[in-house]
């Protein structure tokens, strides 16, 4: 046990994802001994700043710092695709390509049975409420490549279809702008898998 | 590739050792519990960096010390040197040519080796999941690229179970996900029988052959293997035959918790001249079956890699005869193979060995 406030901080840090309390006690003593009283305030400042100004944006359910999020606010956006991902991070992945110019649907998370999470746990029925309401022509999943995005994407298409609209699914492969060289065999193996033709 | 020299350094019941080894067999003589399977279970750490015997890293340190290290020196095929290190127990790390890393990641690859250990006994006697296991893994060694068909079928298995399982204690489920999963576990399940098929067969070959040549001229030597897939009675496992499959089982699926079709629940029928080997083969028979098992999987991953690892061959004389045993050695052509035998071998076989040692509790001695 430390001082009342370091062992208040450490015991704050370790209910955090990933932070053990080895780690935690590494962090409490370098904010107390090497972090400067200005970048303390706006740790503190930015963490009470989320929780006051963040909200879910009751479209799209990605974070929004108004009503609605920056994507479905934004009159430029094509509002009849939408691109469905597990979490707002992969919001940030997608956009980064500057490729898609849609809105997205956020699942908050993807169906795995052995965590207790079904559809129910997941935005599907919003999903579909959205399709039914908002006039939307193309989903595109991009679910995360593995066996529980790939189970939830057969899900939704299998909901989605009879509706009559079109479902894409983003293909799996190689990490764009990672090396082949660098590839781990079974990413490789399945990128090999997922081959298409090409034509000269 | 080939291992020139192995230092122990407090692992098992070894303080310190140094043993150079030559290309060709090596034979590691000693009484029990002398330390003959502690060198051959060094060189394997340092190909996987983990024990057939053990899953417990503390238990290959020697008792009273805090850590072990196995250091060697190995030459590939072209004949450049390499020495590497792997340290265990407290000071764990692994250091190829100088080179320190802690997570041992550098250390992939480097050294390769097939082993041969009396358990293999299980493959041909003892229950499925051994011979599961066995295919599984040569999968994987035969073509690394497929790693991911054995993970992902094991990972949707794992779902799906998961899903059962709620749905027995809850006794209501959502058919719409289950179809989902079971959809998945049918295309994983038939890529995974059709990874199988193809290990097998490339397997298969080399194992006839070295079982007809250990037994020698003269009598019947006909070893077979076939793939017995559990819900496809045509035998090809494939996706639409496990679909029915499990619509078929879902009932009993739903009130057990549990997956009851799929290539999980698939063996190897193997038989010795047309008699099932679990059943009616004797005990030197099926060790011979083992050991022509686990010979093909070495020469069938040297052919696949165009690189040769070292045979370790732990114990494969005892229940074989002379004469079987004479000519399984004479099939080790192979760049490098190590051997143990207690107690003294016939002098045909100790002729066709490049070098013998003596371990007498702890202490290596080269005699010839
Ligand atoms: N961590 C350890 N520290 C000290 N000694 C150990 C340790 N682990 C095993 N031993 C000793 O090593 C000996 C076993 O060595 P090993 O398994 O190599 O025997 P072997 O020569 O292969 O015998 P067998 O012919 O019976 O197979 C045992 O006597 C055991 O007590
Ligand atoms: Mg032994
Ligand atoms: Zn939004």
């Amino acid at each position: 046990m430390f001082e009342g406030p370091v062992q208040d901080l450490v015991d704050e840090l370790s209910k955090l994802p990933s932070i053990g309390g080895k780690t935690a006690q590494r962090i409490a003593f370098h904010l107390l001994l090497r972090t400067s009283r200005t970048d303390a305030d706006r740790l503190a400042a930015a963490i009470v700043a989320i929780k006051e100004q963040v909200a879910i944006c009751p479209r799209c359910f990605n974070f929004a710092a108004g009503d609605l999020c920056r994507f479905c606010s934004d009159s430029r956006r094509d509002e009849t695709v939408v691109c469905v991902v597990e979490s707002p991070p992969d919001i940030i992945a997608v956009e980064r390509t500057g490729e898609f110019r849609g809105l997205y649907h956020v699942l908050g998370g993807a169906i795995s049975p052995i965590q207790g999470i079904g559809p129910d746990e997941l935005r599907v029925r919003e999903l579909l409420d959205r399709i039914k309401a908002d006039g939307i022509v193309e989903v595109i999943i991009a679910t995360n490549p593995n066996i529980e995005g790939e189970a939830t994407a057969m899900y939704i298409a299998r909901l989605i279809e009879p509706l009559g609209i079109r479902v894409t699914r983003i293909a799996s492969g190689l990490p764009v702008g990672g090396d082949l060289e660098y590839a781990d065999e079974v990413t490789l193996g399945r990128a090999l898998e997922g081959r298409r033709e090409i034509h000269g | 590739m080939l291992i020139r020299e192995l230092e122990l350094h407090n692992f098992r019941n070894y303080q310190e050792a140094e043993i150079h080894f030559p290309a060709g067999v090596s034979l590691i003589e000693g009484e029990n519990g002398q330390g003959k399977t502690n060198i051959l279970e060094a060189i394997y750490y340092l190909a996987v960096q983990h024990s057939w015997r053990t899953s417990r890293e503390e238990s290959v340190v020697r008792d009273g010390c805090e850590s072990a290290r196995i250091s060697a020196l190995v030459e590939n095929r072209r004949g450049n040197q390499v020495r590497v290190a792997l340290g265990l127990g407290k000071e764990r790390d692994a250091v190829v040519n100088n080179t320190r890393d802690p997570r041992r990641r550098q250390l992939a690859g480097v050294v390769t080796a097939t082993l041969f250990a009396p358990e293999d006994l299980e493959i041909v006697k003892g229950p499925p999941g051994g011979r599961r296991d066995f295919i599984d893994d040569l999968v994987v060694k035969l073509r690394p690229a497929k790693a991911g068909v054995v993970s992902d079928y094991a990972r949707v298995l794992k779902q799906r179970n998961g899903l059962l399982k709620s749905a027995a204690l809850t006794r209501k489920h959502d058919a719409e996900t289950l179809d989902v999963w079971d959809s998945q576990l049918a295309t994983k399940g038939e890529a995974l029988v059709a990874a199988r098929r193809n290990a097998l067969q490339t397997a298969m070959g080399v194992a006839e052959s070295v079982y007809r040549q250990a037994c020698g001229p003269g009598i019947g030597a006909e070893l077979r293997a076939e793939y017995a897939c559990s819900f496809d009675k045509s035998g090809a496992g494939s996706a639409t035959a496990l679909q029915e499959a499990l619509k078929a089982a879902r009932p009993e699926e739903l009130r057990r918790g549990l997956t009851l079709a799929g290539p999980h629940l698939d063996d190897i029928a193997i038989s010795v001249n047309g008699l099932d080997a679990r059943t009616r083969a004797s005990q030197g028979e099926q060790r011979t079956v083992a050991l022509s098992l686990r010979l093909a999987e070495h020469e069938s991953v040297a052919a696949a890699s165009g690189e040769e690892g070292i045979l370790l061959l732990d114990d494969v004389f005892s229940e074989l005869d002379p004469s079987r045993s004479r000519l399984l050695v004479e099939r080790l052509a192979s760049a490098q193979s190590i051997l143990t035998a207690a107690g003294m071998l016939p002098t045909e076989i100790r002729e066709q060995v490049s070098a013998t040692y003596s371990v007498k509790m702890g202490r290596v001695e080269q005699i010839t």
